[in-house]
């Protein structure tokens, strides 16, 4: 494969990889709100945990967003 | 002569009878319950006098829940296998020559990225389960509905509203797990609830039915709140 298609092809790949991203952590942001409105329909004992476990999910989305922007 | 002054416990009786919380007062009631101890486990699909239920979204009050129920844990059997293939997965990608031809950054990005989804997977199927209740208290059914991360629906009937309860257990692997589904017809604004592959369905339909009984026995003794 010739080096600027190469360069095209990989670059088109990181823009998908980045698009996925990104797409993944508005997900994590929606499953955060959601997590909120469900705790308000039902409050339990592990209601914190969950809310925890909500934010660390979209932490780990951020990391992988930005390890896409960064390292491809 | 006799001791008048013996104040022995079993001879004295306390003045203030001990008032019983309405999560003990359905013991005198309900047959179901009597059997049942408190549920402290957050996880329980068939959870009696539930203890770690700390309210739910339109509690009237003084209202209290007496059994919370959800699906059958092994109904979602189906996705946790799901979730097992999807782990085992990237075992194979090595199988695939186009996976070789990628660059060493790129092969790392599609493993995050395919272990981000079984996450996001896992996460919103165990949501979905989770807060995917029924609920019975003193005074009303609840049928709280989490259909996917976007939809909600919340119904409710009060007991003395409820007119026909029918319990289905059909195949073999609900008769072997117990559980199935009541169909609940009431004269409310809602005809009909259906929990969906409860477990225990004969427990929780024998349950309502003392429900209703005691229902109108409170009608009767004119003790309706």
């Amino acid at each position: 494969m010739p080096v600027e298609l190469n360069e095209l092809f990989f670059g088109f790949l990181k823009v998908l990889f980045v698009v996925a991203g990104v797409i993944y952590v508005i997900f994590s942001v929606v499953t955060i709100r959601q997590i909120h409105t469900m705790q308000k329909s039902l409050m339990t004992s592990v209601s914190d945990r969950l809310k925890a476990l909500g934010y660390i999910h979209l932490v780990f989305a951020v990391l992988v967003l930005l390890f896409f922007i960064v390292s491809l | 002569m006799p001791n008048i002054f013996d104040a022995t416990k079993d001879r004295v009786k306390p003045l203030v009878k001990k008032k019983k919380s309405p999560l003990e007062m359905v013991d005198n009631y309900s047959e179901v319950m009597r059997h049942e101890e408190p549920s402290r486990n957050p996880l329980d699909a068939f959870a009696p006098k539930p203890l770690m239920i700390y309210a739910f979204d339109s509690q009237l009050d003084g209202e209290n829940v007496l059994l919370l129920l959800r699906r059958h844990p092994i109904t979602q059997i189906t996705k946790f296998l799901t979730v097992i293939v999807m782990l085992v997965v990237p075992f194979f990608f090595n199988q695939i020559s186009f996976y070789y031809l990628l660059e060493g950054n790129f092969q790392t990005a599609i493993l995050l990225l395919w272990y981000l989804i079984i996450v996001g997977y896992s996460l919103e199927s165990f949501l979905t389960w989770f807060y995917n209740v029924y609920i019975i208290t003193d005074e009303r059914i609840i049928d709280i509905d989490f259909l996917s991360l976007i939809y909600r629906n919340v119904s409710a009937a009060k007991i003395d509203k409820v007119e026909d309860i029918t319990a289905v257990t059909s195949g073999v692997v609900q008769s072997i797990f117990d559980y199935g589904t009541i169909h609940i017809q009431t004269a409310a604004e809602k005809t009909e609830f259906e929990f969906e592959d409860v477990p225990h369905p004969n427990r929780v339909t024998q349950f309502l039915n003392e429900m209703l009984v005691e229902e109108e026995r409170e009608k009767i003794e004119g003790r309706v709140k």
